[in-house]
């Protein structure tokens, strides 16, 4: 989908690429990393809005020296900040949007209901956005990057400032979005288990350089040496009962962390429960988080 | 610190901020959830003491936090939007702060720099604020609070826009100081960091207590039956176990899933239910490597409170 | 027979279908003015308004007034001309009676917010990362206030020519003796409307807030027009050949000179009540006009070239 060799952006004295090489696979991509890390100089520079210092950088099979606008047909993007005007309804803005891009007033109109629609967003859409809340607003900004159909949409920060229920609709629409179409999408965030529930795999840069490219189900799936522990009633009993076992139980105040021999460590936790008359809510083997994998990898 | 809301309400004009909420906090993180607008801010700064209830009673270790001057040197106040002097620096913002409060000027400064260190600003502190990104705003936030070592921290939304290693530190500093004997309330949009932190949180809607205390307990308390997966190490017990499970009185349905290998029994009973499937268990001779509910998530209790109503 | 049962796809990959450049500035433009010539907001009502006001005094001042004889132009005296096109864009209460006022003050409402409030509302940035350039954004801003002011410029312009031929009985001939009135009428009216729109956009880029960019706007052509033509009538009192000169500072007069040129008139400007010709020679004049329209377009370019669409 994206393919960068060696590429390097100077401002100054900062280099805020270095020799950074990637190729990124389509579906749905997280781009993870610390501010300042030259994650949004690279989208730039994907979207042919930057020129690279040096190095080539090919977008869809086309390469990004000369085709600057052109390549703008196949890619949506949806901003971080706020950047919509509140004096237009919702399809009006969009209608516009679409327009700008090129399509014709039937078409643009067409896509504009399609697309609301796909957002659930109801009579609201004909209101000016100015009235509009947090979720709705953001819907706009995502709705008028997919106006287009383009190939690739690039989202940056989509679910920041929404509260839950908008940020679950959010996370939803975009991981229904290559149900529905064959766009593909790029998402920069800082909440880590957006990407854990929206994407398939993960880039993680910092200072300028790809740091790691991996499956998210691959991060995910590893797991550990330990199984977690949730119990009910007495939890001295429990754990003097697998003490018997020569089982060392460390107790965080929520969870219980027993180590991971093999199977019978499970038909111990079981035995230990029906003997010491403990409910057992939760029982389940440990596996890595991205929030520690990010850590390894930043730190 | 004992924190007590007795059926406070708060109206601004004919606009309700929250009505009759009771709520009481003690040691610990406790986590504020709602959607935008449900009446979180409002119910925290009724604890601070920045705004008087306009019915109700609250009360802070038996005092009224609006009255008592004393008692606000004990609150620590990270606030949601930026209030910084911009061209200062993080050091010289902090240390404004401990001077507003009769410090000395070398006494100030050492403990601005100590709670800036301890939140990782040490290279930055000596920067303009304008120059900082989000994270470090939030972390400079944090330290202005922090610094008068307050027994009650409270927090809206410490979290928005900071990168992952901010956010790590924070809810790292936060299991410290909570065990240390602070009482800290939260406020975040990401249910997931709120369920690393802490167990205790307080639903707000609508300007409405909709559940506050341990979120499993408050699971309990909701009366639709509960689905809980087990997952076998082997195969061929699935069938087995779900049959075996379909005796017991206290299942309402069981479903297998072959691709997964996983039988979700759906339940209402869910107090004897995780006593006897361990027993169940090990008469079969089954073993298994997985018992969770999808039900644990804040995730979706947020969403079975919120949004569906279903409940009585 | 019943017609089976069909299930068609929930959702289909659109074929976006999507135009070249030209046409895309081209109706981001036209789209832009209507929504300028809007009565839901207060600064359409007031620009249909001054419309409607223009039209007024062309026929009034000119339709009427005006004897087919002495279409284009008179003398005033042995030195210098009248000229109707001319002095149509005369000051209301100069000379001329003419519409300038509110030409400037329909360039000002109609340009005031056209790219301060993309900046203002950030949506600049989603039009830059649309598949046009940054300087196709320009152009598309530019085209609706351009043509808005064709329409009191040029338009009623013609108006007068046309009443004038059907003074003179409609012959052809008539029309065909004067091919370079014509031309020369679009000419100036471009050259008015051109420079007014590009000096509104500067304005806009230059200041976010609409009605502050509108004013201020205002407030630079007429300020300096009438700082400079209080000067010019003070240091002419004194006899100070260079007092001329002073005039190139206020856009409003260089255009005005330019307009004289295109109609090959001396220019005068009224001081005590006695004409007084100003002689700037061609060149100079066509420099400074060169300097203030690429200054603009140069200013306004960077400015947006500084922009990035996520920032």
């Amino acid at each position: 989908m994206i393919k960068a060799t060696n590429v390097v952006k100077q401002y100054g004295n900062l280099k805020a690429l270095d020799n950074f090489s990637i190729e990124i696979p389509a579906g749905k991509v997280g781009i993870l990393g610390p501010n300042g890390a030259g994650k949004s100089t690279f989208v730039k520079i994907a979207l042919g809005l930057l020129t690279p210092t040096s190095g080539e950088i090919t977008v869809l099979g086309e390469t990004l020296t000369k085709n600057t606008t052109e390549i703008r047909r196949k890619i949506g993007y949806m901003p971080e900040h706020d950047c919509i005007p509140n004096e237009m309804t919702g399809v009006e803005f969009l209608i516009e949007m679409g327009m700008v891009s090129g399509m014709s007033l039937a078409g643009a109109t067409e896509r504009t209901h399609e697309i609301l629609g796909h957002l659930r967003m109801g009579e609201e859409k004909y209101r000016l956005i100015g009235e509009y809340s947090g979720g709705m607003r953001q819907k706009i900004k995502l709705a008028q990057g997919l106006i287009h159909a383009p190939e690739v949409v690039f989202l940056d920060e989509p679910t920041s400032g929404l509260d839950p229920n908008a940020r679950r609709e959010m996370l939803e629409t975009i991981n229904g979005l290559t149900d529905v179409s064959t766009t593909k999408v790029l998402l920069s965030t800082h909440i880590l288990q957006d990407v854990e529930t929206v994407c398939d795999s993960v880039i993680i840069v910092k200072d300028g350089k790809l740091q790691m490219q991996e499956d998210v189900k691959a991060i995910v799936g590893e797991k550990s040496n330990f199984v977690q522990v949730r119990i009910g009633g007495e939890s001295e009993n429990f754990i003097s009962e697998l003490k018997k076992k020569k089982i060392t139980v460390e107790d965080d105040g929520r969870v219980l962390i027993i180590p991971y021999v093999d199977h019978s460590t499970y038909d111990d936790i079981i035995d230990a429960s029906v003997k010491s008359e403990c409910s057992l809510y939760e029982m389940e083997r440990t596996s890595q988080s991205m929030d520690s994998v990010y850590q390894e990898i930043i730190e | 610190m004992n924190i007590k809301l007795e059926q406070v309400t708060k109206n601004y004009g004919n606009v309700q901020g929250i009505s009759n909420i009771n709520l009481e906090v003690s040691r610990g993180i406790t986590g504020i959830l709602g959607p935008n607008g449900a009446g979180k801010s409002t119910t925290m700064k009724i604890i601070l003491g920045l705004s008087r209830p306009s019915r109700g009673r609250i009360t802070v270790n038996g005092k009224n936090p609006f009255d008592d001057w004393e008692l606000k040197k004990d609150f620590g106040f990270v606030p949601e939007y930026d209030c910084f002097y911009e061209h200062m620096s993080g050091l010289e913002f902090v240390c404004y702060f401990l001077r507003m409060h009769d410090f000395q000027r070398e006494e100030a400064e050492k403990r601005a720099r100590e709670a800036l260190t301890e939140l990782g600003l040490e290279e930055a502190m000596e920067r303009k604020i304008n120059t900082y990104s989000r994270g470090m705003r939030q972390k400079t936030k944090v330290a202005r609070a922090t610094v008068f070592n307050p027994r009650v921290l409270v927090m809206d939304e410490p979290f928005q826009g900071a990168d992952p290693t901010t956010r790590m530190l924070l809810m790292k500093k936060m299991t410290e100081w909570a065990e240390n004997g602070k009482t800290i309330l939260i406020s975040s949009h990401i249910l997931h960091d709120i369920q690393s932190l802490t167990d205790n949180i307080a639903l707000i809607n609508n300007g409405k207590m909709l559940a506050h205390g341990n979120r499993h307990e408050i699971r309990n308390l909701i009366n639709i039956p509960r689905p809980i997966t087990i997952v076998p190490v082997k195969d061929g017990n699935l069938r087995k176990l779900a049959k075996r499970l379909l005796d017991e009185k206290w299942t309402k349905a069981t479903s297998i899933d072959e691709d997964t290998n996983e039988l979700t029994v759906e339940t209402t009973q869910t107090e004897d239910v995780y006593l006897e499937i361990p027993k169940i268990l090990q008469k079969e001779k089954i073993t298994v490597e997985r018992i969770y509910s999808e039900d644990d998530s804040l995730d979706s209790l947020y969403a079975k409170l919120v949004e569906g109503h279903q409940w009585k | 027979m019943r017609e089976k049962a069909q299930l068609s796809d929930r959702f289909r990959d659109f074929d976006a279908n999507l135009t070249t450049r030209p046409w895309i500035v081209l109706g981001m433009g036209l789209r832009k003015f209507n929504r300028l010539l809007t009565l839901k907001t207060w600064n359409g009502l007031g620009i249909w308004l001054m419309i409607a006001v223009v039209y007024l005094l062309t026929f009034i001042r000119f339709i009427l007034f005006i004897e087919p004889e002495d279409y284009p132009c008179v003398d005033l005296n042995d030195e210098y001309q009248r000229c109707v096109p001319l002095d149509f864009y005369g000051d209301l209460l100069g000379n001329a009676g003419g519409t300038k006022l509110f030409l400037i003050a329909i360039a000002a409402t109609a340009s005031g917010g056209i790219i301060g409030n993309d900046m203002a509302n950030k949506s600049i940035h989603l039009y830059l990362s649309r598949p046009i350039s940054r300087l196709d954004y320009l152009i598309a801003r530019f085209i609706p206030v351009f043509i808005l002011l064709l329409l009191v410029t040029a338009l009623p312009n013609y108006m007068i020519l046309s009443s004038m031929w059907s003074g003179n009985g409609l012959e052809t001939s008539w029309l065909l003796d004067r091919k370079w009135l014509i031309v020369n009428i679009m000419l100036q009216g471009i050259l008015y409307s051109g420079t007014y729109s590009i000096i509104g956009l500067t304005f806009s880029t230059l200041i976010k807030k609409e009605g502050i960019a509108s004013s201020t706007f205002f407030l630079f052509v007429y300020g300096t027009s009438l700082v400079c033509e209080t000067f010019f009538t003070i240091l002419n009192a004194f006899d100070i050949d260079e007092a001329d000169y002073i005039l190139l500072l206020s856009i409003n007069h260089v255009v005005d000179m330019l307009s004289y040129l295109i109609f090959d008139t001396k220019y005068y400007v009224i001081a005590f009540f006695t004409p007084r010709e100003v002689d700037i020679g061609s060149v100079e004049l066509i420099a400074v006009f060169t300097v203030i329209f690429a200054g603009c377009a140069g200013f306004m370019y960077w400015i947006i070239q500084q922009m990035e669409a996520n920032k």
